[in-house]
């Protein structure tokens, strides 16, 4: 049985002020507890549009014409397209404090959250830093932790790791998947790493033009390859190789399940081949 | 294959006690296409600001074209080296795309004419020939990436040097940038890419140099320093996922680092 949607949207609408188009139309979703959902779409396409809508700063914090509905009850996080210009605190101590303040913790508290969420992002020691002289990356970093700290039920992410290097990066999926695991905590993330989103995500929306084109399951998903060419999208290497060499007659037609991952290919691969050398 | 930048034990440290470089020396040939990698805080960004002297070593030397960059101002310097932001936004001041292009040549007192004509030249090759008029500040993070990129052609530099260029970017806006960069370097732009994107790497660069903590751990073609599995681990970097396959599998060396590369060895035929 499925659980209830902890957050919906129900034919929303919505055109930014001054606008000649809608940014968001006809938009329909539900998020359950424990999913991993997520965004991908061109530029402009209304992906921030959408976290925005979702996080309920849109329309509260926006001017233009909102219609339709949204309703949750659960708890929310965001982590912002452009940390930077969030950034309030002289510390990176602070900066996480005046969330973790916001949500009515106490101090002792919030000195135990700062410390482990530090440690969760990779910037152990970076207390009493400014944010503001970072590295990119670890600016991003701060502005995950800070989402992190009070523990939100749904996260909304947007382009968190697109500074990050490669490790840091998967090591930004993997803690959201655990969080989703230990926590049940529901998590958007719209991303253009493709690669990684095929492996971490259960769930894909692919934005355009405001709308949502495709919300499939991941494997489902990527499997729609021509539609995600025609919109721009990156369909993973590991994917498109996938479909190159069972074409090419290199891997068999069955099993029909789509590999997400290097490993999943390579594993489909070396079966392929001990079937043909057996066959000899 | 002639010298045009030049680190002998090179040393910066921020305000903060510890050093962020620590000991960079390396030289950069005239017409290379090199990649620069690594994990965040690396100092990836600290090395590049060193190539146009913004930053100059508090130990050790970087010299352009033999010339000590201590001796030099970063608009002299800027003849020769150009340095694009990690982000466009914290190099982009003007109300109007051309004024932002025009500012650099005009600071340089190019006359009316020759300002005109490099300008239209720097706005065509990035392809925004049509957007002048345009307002840098309404239009995508694409688009304002490749403002600052014909700001910095506009200078007619010999180097150019990348922070970051395809972050933020949809694929066909990386597209269009790498296709840029390509032609850059064709036209005979010594290119410095600063990145984390390994398929990038993969597929542009001829010449990797990989840092860690301050300092360069590896340096050699994408082949070589994609084999070694340690130093890249310890750098936070991750192979194309094209050769972590080949790797899986079992193929045989030299393992292919592009699709196009992995297509033709798997199937024998090319694209
Ligand atoms: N303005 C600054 N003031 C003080 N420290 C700084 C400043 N800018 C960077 N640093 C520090 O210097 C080190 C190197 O930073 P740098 O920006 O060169 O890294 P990077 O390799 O470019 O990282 P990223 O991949 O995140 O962009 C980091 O530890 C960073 O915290
Ligand atoms: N604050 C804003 N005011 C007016 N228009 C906006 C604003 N933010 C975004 N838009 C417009 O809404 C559309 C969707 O933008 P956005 O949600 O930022 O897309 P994405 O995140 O997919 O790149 C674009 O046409 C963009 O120009
Ligand atoms: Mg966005
Ligand atoms: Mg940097």
């Amino acid at each position: 049985m499925k659980k209830e949607p902890l957050l919906q949207a129900r034919e929303v609408h919505w055109q930014y002020e001054d606008t000649a188009a809608p940014s968001l139309a006809n938009v329909n979703l539900d998020l359950y507890p424990g999913e991993v959902v997520g965004v991908v779409g061109p530029a402009a396409a209304g992906k921030t549009t959408l976290l925005l809508t979702l996080s309920g700063l849109i329309p509260a914090n926006y001017a233009g014409h909102f219609v339709g509905e949204r309703k949750t009850h659960a708890e929310l996080g965001i982590v912002f397209q452009d940390p930077e210009t969030q950034f309030i605190g002289l510390t990176v101590e602070e900066e996480l404090a005046f969330s973790l303040e916001n949500a009515g913790f106490t101090d002792t508290q919030i000195e135990h959250r700062i410390g482990e969420v530090l440690e969760l992002v990779g910037l152990k020691g970076f207390a009493e830093r400014s944010p503001f002289e970072l590295s990119g990356g670890e600016k991003q970093r701060v502005a995950i932790a800070s989402a992190l700290s009070h523990a939100p039920q749904v996260l909304l992410l947007d382009e968190p790791t697109s500074e990050l290097d490669p490790l840091g990066a998967r090591e930004v999926f993997s803690l959201v998947r655990r969080l989703k695991q230990e926590n049940e905590m529901t998590i958007v993330v719209s991303s253009h790493a493709t690669e990684e989103l095929a492996s971490f995500c259960d769930r894909i929306i692919l934005v355009a033009e405001g709308r949502i084109v495709l919300d499939l399951p991941v494997r489902e998903f990527f499997s729609q390859v021509d539609i995600l060419d025609t919109h721009g999208i990156f369909v993973p290497e590991v994917i498109r190789l996938y479909f190159m060499l069972r074409e090419a007659g290199v891997l068999p037609e069955m099993p029909d399940v789509l590999p997400l991952d290097v490993e999943e290919l390579s594993r489909l691969y070396r079966e392929a081949q001990l079937v043909r050398e057996g066959s000899w | 294959m002639s010298t045009v930048i030049a680190f002998e034990d090179v040393w910066y440290g921020y305000e903060t006690e510890t050093p962020v470089l620590k000991g960079v020396s390396l030289t950069i040939g005239r017409g290379e296409f090199i990649a620069i990698i690594g994990g965040n805080g690396s100092g990836k960004t600290t090395l590049a600001k060193h190539c146009n002297g913004l930053y100059k070593p508090i130990k050790g030397v970087v010299t352009v074209n033999g010339e000590d960059t201590r001796d030099r101002s970063v608009a002299q310097l800027s003849k020769t080296v150009a340095y694009c932001y990690q982000n466009p936004d914290h190099q982009i001041f003007h109300q109007t795309v051309k004024a932002e292009v025009s500012f650099g040549p005009k600071n340089r007192g190019l006359p009316a004419a020759e300002i005109e004509q490099v300008v239209n030249e720097a706005l065509a090759a990035v392809g925004l020939a049509h957007m002048g008029d345009a307002e840098p500040y309404f239009t995508s993070k694409g688009t304002r990436q490749k403002i600052a990129v014909a700001s910095i052609l506009a200078m007619r530099p010999d180097v150019i040097v990348l922070d970051e260029p395809t972050t933020g970017l949809d694929y066909r806006g990386m597209q269009e940038m790498l296709e840029l960069v390509r032609r850059l370097h064709e036209s005979g732009h010594t290119i410095i890419v600063i990145t984390h994107d390994m398929r990038l790497v993969a597929e542009y660069a001829q010449r990797v140099i990989v840092m860690q903590q301050g300092k360069v751990v590896c340096d050699g073609s994408p082949a070589q320093v994609f084999a070694e599995p340690q130093i890249l681990a310890s750098a936070q970097v991750v192979p194309p996922a094209i050769y972590r396959f080949g790797k899986a599998s079992g193929l045989a060396d030299p393992i292919p680092l592009t699709y196009a590369a992995m297509k033709k060895m798997l199937t024998g035929v090319g694209d």
